[in-house]
């Protein structure tokens, strides 16, 4: 009877493989069929329109001036995890599976860009006290909701949420969901701040699955090591004081919206915006 | 000769607890999809009302894009061309609705009401444009993951795709829906041999959500040709929509849908379109504001 028992043990251990309720491992290409001026080339400055910022995180994105990436503190600074999975990345998702029970107690995922290696952990540890360090990934739990592993994200670095200077705050914390459709892996992501953010910005981006192991298809990741790029004085901050940047108005002519829906804000994402932003635009003719 | 091994029976009989334990029998104990009857199988209340939530694709989705503004779309030559000769005083009022097509009605900006006309029928109307979408169930074939009595896990698909039915083409033109449903591993390991065991963390924490989950996945045909862009980037009538809706709840108590979108045209596109796009649930329809597709 015991030996029946442990055979059926196996045959359920079989047939539970770890909680991984559908594969996502393997390696996957980016699509940019949405937000790709925002993820590719980048949207310029001065242009919030659909983020839903406080007025600090407006004043801070005004302020920002974009040579401020070649200042010699900030040139190996990466994308932070709220916006690392939307930029020009490969992914490559790996199970990592306990020795003796081959329960699998993490997901590791490399993104190319820079890369960056993650762990999320799926064998129900917490998440460290609020003093702890914070990095670039942060620290990662996962669960699984049906086909769907679901991911809490804390203890990530400042960083930003577009690339034109938009804040994202140390308190940040994310939910990302990891969702696989045949071929495709829908990724989704809430993004909650506290500080920058009047409410969660929420993004949802597709990747398809890259066949055979994609060799040549990755940018061997690079080390940084930062060097002098300025004639500016040593540690000065490049910025622009209030009133002072010049790439609103310039925002104003390259995309002709009105600085009332560039400025963005939570009512810039919702359909009744529209009727208001056509008549804000009759003003501009 | 013929007697079968006590412990054959014995493990049988095991394997058929592991089932039965896990609330159904006719599940099984590993994840399965199955085409349904559609209300009976719905793993949550989906209906009510939902608004998009703009965060992408907002200057392609809250005004209308300069002509020739085509990126991130993988048209191919044709597409292109059509888009470029895109005429705005040209449209004829019966062009209105060309934008609010299956194809593309997801990603414009509105709220949508979702609800039960019957138990395999699933109605998707938008307040932008006034369109409804009919999802039948019952007509994709089965597929999914499910155990063999041998205790193997096997993929599985049964039936056919039923084939549209006769008639014209329509802006949201026919869809077919099943749920792909997923089975809950928790109840497998929980319910049986390890209660508080497997899936359950060093301190505790559960690693597996208990519940119901799935996704709703559309295939849509017939469609009449539209518009994926408001500048006149073209799909044809040759068009395939197939969608996925995955339906969540957010730690805040929000729950939210987010609908992934494969567009293929042989005619336009050289390559599948994906996009996906979420939505938010609203308490009420206060804000329903059904507006033509002419004076949106």
């Amino acid at each position: 009877m015991r030996r029946l028992l442990m055979l059926a043990l196996l045959i359920v251990s079989a047939a539970a493989p770890a909680a991984a309720q559908s594969d996502i491992t393997g390696e996957w290409a980016p699509l940019f069929h949405e937000d790709q001026p925002d993820r590719v080339p980048g949207i310029g400055p001065a242009d919030f329109a659909g983020l839903p910022l406080t007025d600090g995180a407006r004043q801070w994105a005004l302020s920002w001036d974009a040579s401020r990436v070649s200042v010699l503190e900030h040139q190996c600074q990466v994308h932070v995890l709220p916006y690392i999975l939307s930029g020009p990345t490969r992914l490559r998702i790996s199970a990592q599976q306990d020795g003796n029970t081959e329960r699998i107690v993490a997901f590791q995922q490399y993104i190319g860009l820079w890369g960056q290696q993650r762990t999320i952990w799926v064998d129900g540890r917490r998440h460290p006290p609020e003093i702890a360090p914070h990095s670039w990934m942060g620290f990662s739990t996962g669960v699984w909701e049906g086909n769907t592993l679901v991911v809490r994200t804390t203890h990530i670095k400042q960083g930003w949420v577009r690339r034109n200077g938009v804040p994202q705050s140390d308190e940040v914390v994310t939910t990302e969901r990891f969702t696989r459709h045949g071929d495709v892996l829908t990724y989704v992501i809430h993004i909650k701040d506290p500080i920058y953010l009047t409410e969660p910005l929420v993004r949802s981006r597709n990747f398809v699955r890259m066949s055979g192991l994609g060799e040549g298809n990755w940018i061997a990741a690079t080390p940084c090591e930062p060097a002098e790029e300025t004639t500016a004085p040593p540690h000065s901050v490049p910025n622009y004081l209030p009133g002072e940047n010049p790439f609103v108005a310039e925002a104003e002519r390259r995309t002709g919206l009105p600085a009332d829906a560039l400025a963005g804000g939570a009512e810039t994402l919702y359909p009744e915006y529209r009727r208001k932003l056509a008549e804000l635009r009759k003003g501009l003719k | 000769m013929n007697r079968r091994p006590r412990g054959s029976k014995s493990l049988a009989a095991l394997v058929a607890a592991v089932s039965i334990g896990c609330g159904s029998a006719t599940v099984g104990v590993v994840a399965q999809a199955r085409a349904a009857a559609g209300r009976a199988e719905s793993p949550r209340d989906i209906t009510g009302y939902w608004v998009s939530v703009v965060s992408e694709d907002w200057h392609w989705r809250m005004v209308t894009p300069r002509k020739g503004d085509y990126a991130s779309l993988p048209l191919n030559e044709r597409g292109r061309a059509a888009a470029d000769a895109w005429n705005p005083a040209t449209e004829k009022p019966a062009d209105a609705c060309k934008p609010f097509g299956a194809a593309a009605i997801m990603r414009v900006p509105g709220r949508v009401r979702i609800s039960w006309a019957d138990a395999s029928t699933l109605l998707i109307e938008t307040d932008a444009g006034q369109q409804t979408r009919r999802l039948q169930f019952g007509q994709l074939a089965t597929r999914g993951w499910r155990v063999t009595r041998r205790g193997e896990i096997e993929w599985f698909e049964e039936g056919r795709d039923a084939p549209p039915p006769a008639g014209p083409v329509t802006w949201q033109g026919y869809s077919a829906a099943r749920w792909d449903l997923a089975s809950d591993p928790s109840a497998v390991r929980n319910a049986v041999f390890f209660a508080g065991g497997l899936g359950t963390g060093p301190d505790g924490a559960g690693v597996v959500v208990p519940g119901k989950y799935g996704s709703l996945h559309v295939v849509t045909t017939k469609l009449k040709s539209g518009y994926l862009r408001w500048n006149g980037v073209p799909y044809s009538d040759a068009a395939r929509v197939t969608e996925d809706y995955d339906f969540r709840t957010e730690d805040d108590g929000t729950e939210w849908f987010t609908v992934t979108t494969t567009v293929e045209d042989p005619a336009y596109l050289a390559a599948p379109f994906i996009t996906s796009t979420d939505f938010r649930k609203e308490p009420d329809g206060s804000k329903w504001r059904p507006t033509s597709c002419a004076a949106y």
